[in-house]
């Protein structure tokens, strides 16, 4: 059944519940294609460079994404170890990849029948599990947590977490999965 | 293809033999004497996810008994020269809270044993409605399966929380942070009602008793 056609912003409800059944997003491909590739290079910094660093008794220590991982894997919490690992790295940077081969694939007009579906499917099942934005309130909680005990600096490992943490933000409100599956050809 | 006149639209979509595909949102015609296909992306098409309900309670329940070693273990342990005492999350919000850090032990509080809690007795609820009447209305019933489902992720925050601190507090034997087994328990717990939310089907909030029913 052909759903009604909407103009680039506009959205429609459920009769009964309300909830949002389509929303066209504006300018969708071009602006998701952008946001992938810079959340693919900001992403190599935000998960390697520290985030911050404390400093007591001439110790100095770090933390970046993928030492807190490795940290918790060396705690044998194995288990908590993979989920944050694949919530707070491969989740994001998965969704950036697949975003980035459909945008491209949709602008180029080359739609490959083979992986355009499976790789839809994929965004939709790791969609809900990215969980950077969580991530960075943790980062924030255990700001206020060590600031009366230790000298907290903050490095540039921050600033690209955030900036990555923007871009998937921001993938969220451009990436049209949608518009992706009208693309998609029906043979009856 | 589906011709427009010929639906009831004082009907649902169930009756009148339509499906929505649960990958793509395509609605389909359904037959339901045979395994239909969609249309669109080739997925298995079902009207209602079968066995919703009991996945759901059995999910629940499983989340539930998690609960308990999720907040009576701890997460963490504070070592300062190699002695320390294992930190609960509900102790350790607590400390955050004497010490006069109360929004962000206001956060941690709420993100990691309110959402859960909520979670828990909102789809408890749910399925209750399902079943027995309800005086909440069935909108809000479905806003309030919505939120659920988007409040899950919130409640990781503490596991990070633990992750952030054991990578970074490392002062050689000075001071130290061990993560504890509370944190397994707890990133379980979350995962389950994750799972449990994921499980349940909104329509059957309305499938229940007449459609006159708000």
């Amino acid at each position: 059944m052909p759903y009604p056609v909407l103009k680039e912003g506009q959205q429609a409800r459920c009769r009964q519940c309300r909830h949002i059944v389509l929303y066209r997003k504006p300018n969708p491909v071009n602006r998701s294609v952008a946001i992938a590739i810079a959340g693919l290079i900001l992403s190599v910094p935000a998960i390697f460079l520290p985030i911050m660093s404390m400093k007591m008794f001439s110790i100095n220590s770090t933390v970046s994404l993928s030492s807190a991982v490795y940290a918790l894997w060396l705690n044998e919490l194995y288990f908590v170890a993979v989920v944050t690992c694949f919530f707070c790295i491969f989740a994001p940077i998965g969704k950036l990849v697949i975003a980035l081969i459909l945008g491209l694939q949709i602008k180029m007009d080359q739609i490959k029948r083979n992986s355009y579906m499976p790789l839809i499917k994929f965004y939709q099942k790791i969609d809900s599990w990215e969980m950077l934005e969580v991530f960075m309130i943790g980062i924030l909680v255990s700001i206020f947590k060590l600031r009366a005990d230790a000298d907290l600096f903050f490095d540039l490992g921050l600033v690209s977490y955030i900036l990555f943490m923007l871009s998937i933000v921001a993938l969220k409100l451009s990436f049209d999965k949608e518009l992706l599956w009208n693309k998609v050809v029906i043979n009856d | 293809m589906i011709n427009l006149e010929s639906v009831d639209f004082t009907q649902n979509g169930k009756a009148n033999h339509f499906a929505t595909c649960d990958t793509c949102h395509w609605v389909n015609p359904f037959n339901p004497k045979i395994d239909n296909l969609c249309e669109r992306c080739n997925s298995k098409l079902q009207q209602r996810k079968p066995l919703a309900f009991q996945k759901t309670l059995a999910l629940t329940l499983c989340s539930i008994i998690a609960f308990f070693p999720a907040n009576l273990y701890p997460i963490m342990t504070i070592l300062q020269f190699g002695k320390g005492q294992g930190d609960t999350i509900l102790s350790g919000t607590l400390y955050m809270f004497q010490n006069g850090m109360i929004p962000i032990a206001a956060i941690v509080f709420i993100a990691s044993f309110i959402f859960p809690l909520a979670k828990i007795i909102g789809l408890i609820y749910l399925l209750y409605s399902v079943k027995f009447p309800s005086r909440i209305s069935r909108r809000h019933r479905s806003h309030m399966y919505r939120y659920i489902e988007m409040f899950g992720p919130w409640s990781m925050l503490d596991v990070f929380v633990v992750a952030i601190l054991v990578s970074l507090v490392e002062i050689g034997n000075v001071l130290e942070v061990v993560a504890g087994p509370g944190a397994t328990a707890f990133g379980i717990m979350v995962l389950l009602s994750i799972f449990a939310a994921a499980s349940f089907d909104s329509k059957m909030l309305w499938d229940e008793r007449g459609t006159d029913e708000r």
